[in-house]
């Protein structure tokens, strides 16, 4: 006679993890005279920035991976009766990242929209500009560093219910002239693979993030434009920019089998 | 406007070069852009229509 053994329930461990992220504010340069742009591509780009550890964001529990996406604006304008070309350049510790024009009607004003994908403290990153003509200028910028890809360790791997409880817009842009040109979603992933793009606090019963885009991805420097800028030109909007909800406090609940 | 991507393994560091022969030899241009990190080129174009990408692609390697 065979000993039927029964099957137990699979054992877990259930865990609830708060994570909170906290954006650096924006800091924005208006130049009171425009710069004019060089024709030639400069030796030295008009924005550097040596990133510090306090130019990132602060999150409250250690994670098991988190990529860093650092978002630089810089804009101005063509002053000439014609249209102008404005060349660009992306350099992350003396590397050339991405580089491109865009042709700016007369009188519009451009903002390059420029996204390095995992930076980190101590990094360089630059972004260079030159013009068909002296007539275009320069006269703003600002940066923001976004987190995306996160995960704790428990979470990774395992069945998460996933509370994205607090959504933001971010940046936004109060000097010059701003226009948001794009405000995208944020994406949720379950096994790498996307489920939906929210822009609203959204609860998900089961997602298991993988080690490639973990919990979520940003849309601006991640889903659209990983390391390449997108420039945009308007008529009267100067920064006329990409943004994206950025979830800020998440809530976990870990189910981990073992 | 229509938007064109497209992976080229090698690419210029002439950009102003590159900027002028490509604007040449395809009309209307708005602005492109090129990843040394994904190696994507992306191209946006100021037409109504299609174009097909692969014989954009060609023109494009013969302005590098």
């Amino acid at each position: 006679m065979p000993v039927k053994i029964p099957i137990p329930y699979a054992p877990y461990v259930k865990t609830s993890q708060l994570i909170s992220i906290s954006l650096k504010p924006i800091v924005e340069n208006l130049q009171t005279t425009p710069t004019s742009l060089p024709t030639a591509e400069p030796s030295t780009s008009q924005w550097v920035r040596a990133l510090t550890a306090n130019d990132f964001p602060v999150i409250n529990t250690t994670l098991y991976a988190v990529n860093y996406v650092a978002l630089v604006y810089v804009a101005g304008r063509n002053t000439d009766t014609t249209a102008r070309t404005v060349y660009w350049r992306m350099i992350r510790n003396g590397t050339s990242v991405a580089t491109g024009s865009t042709s700016v009607s007369a009188g519009n004003y451009y903002t390059v929209n420029a996204a390095f994908h995992g930076v980190v403290v101590g990094d360089v990153i630059e972004v260079r500009l030159w013009a068909s003509a002296t007539t275009v200028n320069w006269d703003y910028d600002t940066f923001q560093i976004h987190p995306t890809r996160i995960s704790t360790a428990e979470a990774l791997n395992n069945p998460c219910y996933v509370d994205f409880k607090n959504v933001i817009v971010s940046p936004i842009l109060l000097s010059g002239t701003p226009g948001a040109q794009t405000t995208g979603a944020y994406y949720p992933y379950h096994l790498d693979l996307i489920s939906h793009n929210p822009n609203t606090p959204f609860t998900y019963d089961l997602l298991i993030p993988k080690a490639i885009y973990r919990l979520y991805r940003i849309h601006h420097g991640d889903v659209a434009n990983l390391n390449t800028a997108s420039v945009q030109t308007h008529a009267s909007y100067r920064p006329y920019y990409i943004r994206h909800y950025v979830p800020i406090l998440i809530s976990l609940v870990i189910y981990k089998l073992w | 406007m229509a938007e064109y991507s497209f992976i080229l393994e090698n690419f210029t560091e002439n950009i102003d070069e590159f900027d002028r022969t490509v604007r040449k030899m395809i009309r209307n241009v708005k602005s492109w852009s090129y990843s040394y990190d994904t190696q994507t080129l992306i191209i946006e174009i100021e037409e109504a229509g299609e174009r097909k990408v692969d014989e954009l692609k060609k023109i494009v390697r013969q302005c590098l």
